[in-house]
């Protein structure tokens, strides 16, 4: 079947089954390898992409289940050389250790903050409980959402 | 100092958060297969017979190889040389590999590896650990099933004990702790046409992969060419088992020319990679009425699963930490590591210590109830401090900070020490301390290399042998490049580890990186400094003596004077045709140990920590909330405290998965049963409590900076703590970990039935 | 070998028709489906049946006294619905606990019920609203109650060729709750849950559902702790009476998540915690 879906705000049209793993879509066909598999189960959150915005794994998603969608992975998370304000806060407070697991992290931070511009560290933790980390102990990992939580509110005034 | 003591910015973290993919799952080659192993599906059995025609039927499958097809030895070389890489007349795990298949998809490659059929005749296994130590029939390893025994005499404990007027004695049970790094083992061969063979994947010893490659295809050093990819977290589960992985590679690609991708299924990995090994502890421990530690005697097994691994070395550890961090003249102490059909363990952080930490502290704790002492008293009354002796003998001068960290965790914390309220909160202390580097057990490899290039327009490269694996290892390093040659941190890059690059530098394990790496880049910068000195002394008719290089620039170390930019000096020096680059070296002081006595000096230093734990019980459910936990650790100097802390945190939420929730199952057949993260529970976001670290420095003259490896402490003491909390909370002593709240239920159970007579 | 394919219905005609076929399972959110498929290799996949673009599938309407929800349902919109949230606390709370966000997300209602398993937390508040699930085929459909629908852990009524295409259920009554215990804080399976939807009359407890999660091989409805309660006050007595016999209508087991006597005992501690609540809320 054509596949018709948005990746990244690009439309993107694909000959596919329909029954693959939009991961290996994304990494194999696509080669957005930062959209990273640490189970394939829908455990650890390494594969997480924004479906329409909100974070699913992408390792328990089918092609066809996306058509007409719009995915958002690492890649697309900020527009050229450019960072959103969740991934220079992730470089900026030490969140990031080993790396495997921080685009999923980033994803699902920059879509809590999308939902709620100024969360609670309970929220944060709600929201961040579907990706796994095994080296930072997610302190700092809060603490980046704090960060990116502080400077896009400001710069929202500022825009204003 | 301008760069070194900073909160720098992680150089690599700038990739990552954009998810650049260099991990080796993202890179491909053309022409490249992938891989899949075959393995035992039983704990022991004779193999009769290995089918392989069906799989090789399959569409797309391309080949298997077994053991017959090895060119050079069937070994994994670590210590011992126990281990096949393919199983050759019997298995002895589930999950041992048996056979390589190959084919053009990773999936079809799995889908055939399933259809190889090994015919098995099996054989009674032994999966408990008690059970080993000579066995009436089955015999693994020697006559006894013990890979290695390990003691430590000193003083009289028979004596000593009649003297005390308290005696706590306990068993102690551990489980198997799964290092869940979230990338799973991964690696690719790629053969070329020079006859050489490039080994690219995730791990923490590049040397060792190459000695395995090397080994398995017998081809000498000079044609394996190991390098690093990025390692998505090891925590000692990327040491020794990528060595394996490279050979399941490295055999296919060699036979085929063509290159080859393997990358482990999350279960595969948690069935047949190692982990920490599960412990059993007697632990006996004596005091006098004014809380004087006499004696302590020990009897400490370790389940080393099939084949040694790195086994006798996780026990040296293990041993030398028996006592904790405490004066005691008086120690007998007897480890084993034994022998069971179970997967091989190995390294762990922490290696072969949090066990018996565990023990050792939850012990300490017991001693300072009966003896109606403030836990932190009782240890203020023990602790090691510079001018005291180890329990192996070893006199401490300088870089002992223990007595600082339990201050400051004091202080910090406001630990109320006025009459407990029932209110289910607790509190629980614990205090470690870390052998740092490998060790008179790893002596011979006790040595690193390093390699710094300074190019004609001031840029920096430099190489080492040890790896990055997210603790920051890299931006650690370039810090102490920029600090020695003057230049800004942005213009130092490292090269990715790369055995063609330095000379075998061992492993990066123990926490030996900052230490080792820096100090062989010292040593290089150091030769580069003298050539550029050199320069800026004729130049600027200053003798070298008195000059010294400060933030970019060549001054006089005095008054005032000409000075001379950095830059400025690289451009003579390449006009003047001067070598600016150069190889560094270090050897660690020397260790030492007797095999009789287990006396001797032990490490070359230590790291000393505290751990607080604050916890609530709830009575009825036995759920235990860690509300905070404070911790300090004399690192020797912070080269970054950013990434000291990360590593604090990061290694006290291993430490509560250890002390709360993980826990492997392996059912009567020897079959892990919960090998996935849907049932072997590791903390989330959601399951991390508010984490206070505190850096104390007490400089060791040795480290770069004075700084002292400490990366596997904080893990170590998180387990102790928690207990003691959950004791002070509810009284109840749990001594097997995890500590689940079905425990904690049925202990309160058994108390509320039996009155509570003394707490 | 068979190329696994898909067959992707715009209309519920279409579904129904291609539900019965050899080879084809339905997948909704694949939560449950796509985990348990993972060591299966491509080729000897089934052909999916994919849900998704059947609009009417997805709807969260008021019938009658009560609602009507698709079973696309997911446990996200079950959590964001307001409308849900004053009728089905009891749904709310336990569809806002399970999993993860990113799990939330795509588990559906329905899945969770087709999956049954014991531990699958939108069971228990189900059973307390008196759920009926209405089972289609191409050409009719049938209504079964959710206590009739499960027969064992993952066994149900469902025929191959049904789907469910709705769950009715009551509002819930002015009392309820969703209780559990798992081994994390997060992103964990139940081990032991308890909802109850209970109603107050003059203090004393007019009507009353308590169901119980992961303690036998189905939800478990509590029905003599449910018959002591009935008429009476919620005091501290009777309370604790309502805990000892509900733990001994639950018939737990021993597995990797915890054990049987805990579990059985929690049961108690859960409904005691939760009728507490409603008593003190008064
Ligand atoms: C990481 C993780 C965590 C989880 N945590 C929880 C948890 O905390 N609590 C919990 O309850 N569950 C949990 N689950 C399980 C799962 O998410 C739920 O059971 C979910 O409700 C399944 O819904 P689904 O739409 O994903 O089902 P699918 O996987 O799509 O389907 C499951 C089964 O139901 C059938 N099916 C689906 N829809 C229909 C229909 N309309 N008619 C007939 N048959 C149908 C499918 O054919 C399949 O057999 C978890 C799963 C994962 C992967």
């Amino acid at each position: 079947m054509k596949l018709k879906f948005t990746v990244n705000r690009r439309a993107t049209t694909l000959e596919v089954t329909g029954a693959e793993r939009v991961i290996d879509l994304l990494r194999e066909r696509l080669g957005l390898v930062g959209t990273k598999e640490g189970c394939g189960k829908g455990e650890c959150g390494a594969c997480t992409v924004l479906l329409d915005g909100s974070p699913v794994c992408s390792c328990l998603l089918l092609s066809s289940q996306v058509a007409g969608r719009e995915i958002t992975t690492i890649e697309g998370l900020s527009e050229g050389e450019s960072l959103h304000p969740v991934q220079a806060a992730f470089a900026e407070t030490g969140a990031v250790q080993c790396g495997f697991c921080t685009p999923g992290l980033v994803l699902s931070s920059a879509a809590l903050l999308a939902d709620i511009p100024a969360p609670s560290r309970e929220q944060m933790k709600r929201a961040l409980a579907g990706n796994l980390c095994r080296c930072t102990g997610y302190q700092k990992i809060f603490e980046a959402v704090e960060l990116a939580s502080r400077n896009m509110r400001r710069e929202k005034r500022r825009r204003r | 100092m301008a760069v070194v003591g900073r909160r720098v910015r992680r150089v690599e973290s700038l990739d990552r958060v954009k998810g650049v993919g260099s991990f080796t799952d993202d890179l491909t080659y053309a022409g490249m297969l992938h891989a899949a192993v075959v393995r035992s599906p039983v704990a022991r059995a004779r193999i009769k017979h290995i089918e392989t025609g069906r799989a090789l039927r399959r569409a797309g499958a391309e080949a298997v190889f077994t053991f017959q097809d090895i060119p050079g030895r069937n070994v994994v070389p670590i210590i011992l040389e126990d281990q096949p890489f393919l199983a050759e007349e019997y298995v002895n795990y589930v999950g041992e590999p048996i056979a390589v298949v190959l084919a053009s998809e990773r999936e079809t490659a799995r889908a055939a590896a399933k259809e190889v059929s090994v015919r098995l005749e099996e054989l009674p296994p032994i999966l408990d650990l008690l059970k080993a130590r000579r066995h009436p029939r089955v015999h693994l390893f020697g006559e006894d099933n013990v890979f290695k025994h390990l003691r430590i005499r000193r003083g009289d404990t028979a004596a000593a004990f009649s003297s005390c007027d308290v005696i706590v004695e306990n068993e102690y049970r551990t489980p198997y702790q799964e290092h869940a790094y979230i990338e799973p083992e991964a690696m690719i061969a790629i053969p070329h046409p020079d006859g050489t063979i490039e080994i690219r994947g995730s791990m923490q010893c590049p040397f060792y992969v190459r000695k395995a490659v090397t080994s398995v295809l017998g081809l000498p050093e000079s044609r394996v060419w190991v390098v690093q990819a990025a390692t998505g977290g090891a925590f000692g589960g990327k040491e020794d088992v990528p060595s394996l992985l490279a050979c399941q590679v490295a055999l296919p690609a060699w036979k085929l020319k063509k290159p080859v991708k393997l990358v482990y299924d999350r279960t595969e990995d948690m069935v047949s990679t190692s982990k920490r090994h599960p412990s059993w502890v007697r632990y006996k421990s004596g005091a006098t009425r004014d809380g004087v530690l006499k004696a302590v005697e020990v009897e400490y097994v370790i389940d080393g699963g099939a084949y040694s691994t790195l086994s006798p070395a996780v026990l040296y550890r293990g041993t030398v930490h028996a006592a904790g961090p405490y004066r005691c003249d008086n120690v007998k102490v007897d480890s084993y590591v034994v022998a069971t059909n179970r997967v091989p363990t190995g390294a762990f952080r922490g290696f072969g210590s949090p066990q018996i930490l565990f023990a050792a502290e939850s012990q300490m704790d017991q001693l300072a109830e009966r003896l109606g002492l403030h836990p932190a008293e009782l240890r203020r009354r023990n602790l090691l401090r510079a001018g005291d002796t180890t329990i192996t003998g070893q006199k401490l001068t300088v870089s002992v900070g223990l007595e600082e960290t339990l201050d400051r965790v004091l202080e910090a914390s406001g630990w109320p020490t006025g009459q407990k309220r029932d209110d289910g909160v607790g509190y629980g202390l614990s205090t470690v301390f870390y052998g740092v580097g490998l060790g008179a057990a790893g002596k011979h490899l006790a040595r690193t290399g390093a390699r710094v290039i300074v190019h004609a327009d001031g840029s920096v490269t430099f190489s080492v042998g040890t790896t990055e694996l997210g603790q920051g290892m890299t931006t650690v390093l370039s810090q102490i490049v920029s600090e020695e040659l003057g230049t800004p941190l942005e213009c130092v890059q490292m090269i990715a580890p790369d055995t063609s690059r330095v000379p075998d530098s061992g492993p990066t394990v123990a926490s030996r990186s900052t230490t080792m790496s820096g100090n062989a880049l010292k040593d290089a910068c150091g030769k580069i400094r003298d050539v550029l000195l050199a320069e800026a002394s004729r130049a600027l008719r200053i003798p070298v003596s008195d000059l010294r290089i400060v933030e970019g620039a060549i001054v006089p170390a005095k008054e005032e004077g000409p000075s001379m930019p950095i830059d400025e000096a690289i451009k003579s020096c390449t006009t003047a045709r001067l070598p600016l680059s150069a190889e560094g070296w270090h050897v660690s002081t020397s260790t030492s140990w007797d095999d009789r006595t287990g006396q001797g000096d032990a490490y070359v230093t230590y790291a000393w920590a505290t751990n607080l734990a604050k916890v609530r019980v709830d009575r009825e459910t036995g759920e235990v909330t860690v509300l905070k936990m404070w911790a300090a650790h004399d690192v020797g100097k912070a080269v970054n405290p950013t990434l000291a802390e990360g590593q604090i945190e990061g290694g006290i939420l291993q430490g509560l998965g250890f002390a709360l929730t993980e826990n492997m199952f392996t059912d009567e057949r020897g079959v892990i049963v919960n090998p996935d993260f849907s049932t072997y529970i590791i903390p989330t976001a959601a399951d991390s409590p508010e984490i206070v670290s505190l850096l104390v420095e007490h400089p060791y003259p040795d480290g770069p900076h004075g700084a002292k490896g400490f990366g596997e402490q904080p893990l170590m003491g998180v387990a102790p703590a928690v207990a003691n909390a959950v004791r002070d909370a509810v009284g109840v002593r749990i001594t097997e970990l995890p500590i689940t709240p079905e425990k904690i239920w049925n202990a309160l159970r058994s108390s509320r039935r039996v009155p509570v007579t003394q707490r | 070998m068979r190329e696994a394919s898909v067959i992707a219905p715009r209309s519920l005609r279409e579904a129904l028709r291609a539900v019965g076929r050899k080879g084809v399972v339905a997948v909704a959110g694949g939560t449950d489906l796509l985990v348990r498929l993972h060591d299966v290799a491509a080729g000897e996949r089934p052909s999916f049946l994919v849900l998704d673009g059947v609009r009417t599938l997805h709807s969260i309407a008021p019938r009658g006294k009560g609602l009507a929800l698709g079973p696309l349902v997911t446990f996200s919109e079950i959590e964001r619905s307001s409308l849900l949230r004053t009728l089905a606390p009891q749904l709310v709370e336990a569809a806002s606990v399970a999993g993860s966000v990113q799990i939330r997300n795509r588990a559906t209602l329905g899945g969770n019920i087709a999956n049954g398993s014991p531990a699958g937390d939108l069971l228990p508040p189900l059973y307390v609203l008196s759920a009926r699930l209405e089972l289609s085929y191409s050409g009719g459909r049938r209504q079964v109650m959710i206590e009739d629908f499960f027969k064992g852990p993952g066994e149900t009524v469902l025929r191959r060729n049904e789907l469910i295409t709705r769950v009715v259920f009551e509002r819930s009554q002015n009392r309820g709750f969703f209780l559990r215990l798992a081994v994390r804080r997060a992103l964990a399976i139940s081990k032991v849950s308890v909802a109850a939807n209970v109603s107050l009359r003059n203090g004393r407890v007019q009507s009353v559902r308590i169901a119980l999660g992961a303690v036998a091989p189905t939800v478990l409805r509590a029905s003599r702790t449910e018959e002591y309660l009935l008429g009476r006050e919620l005091d501290r007595d009777s309370i604790e009476t309502a805990c000892g016999l509900a733990s001994g209508e639950a018939a737990p087991i021993d597995d990797i998540r915890s054990e049987a006597d805990y579990r059985r005992e929690m049961v108690g501690v859960l409904l005691g915690r939760g009728l507490l609540r409603i008593a003190s809320a008064r």
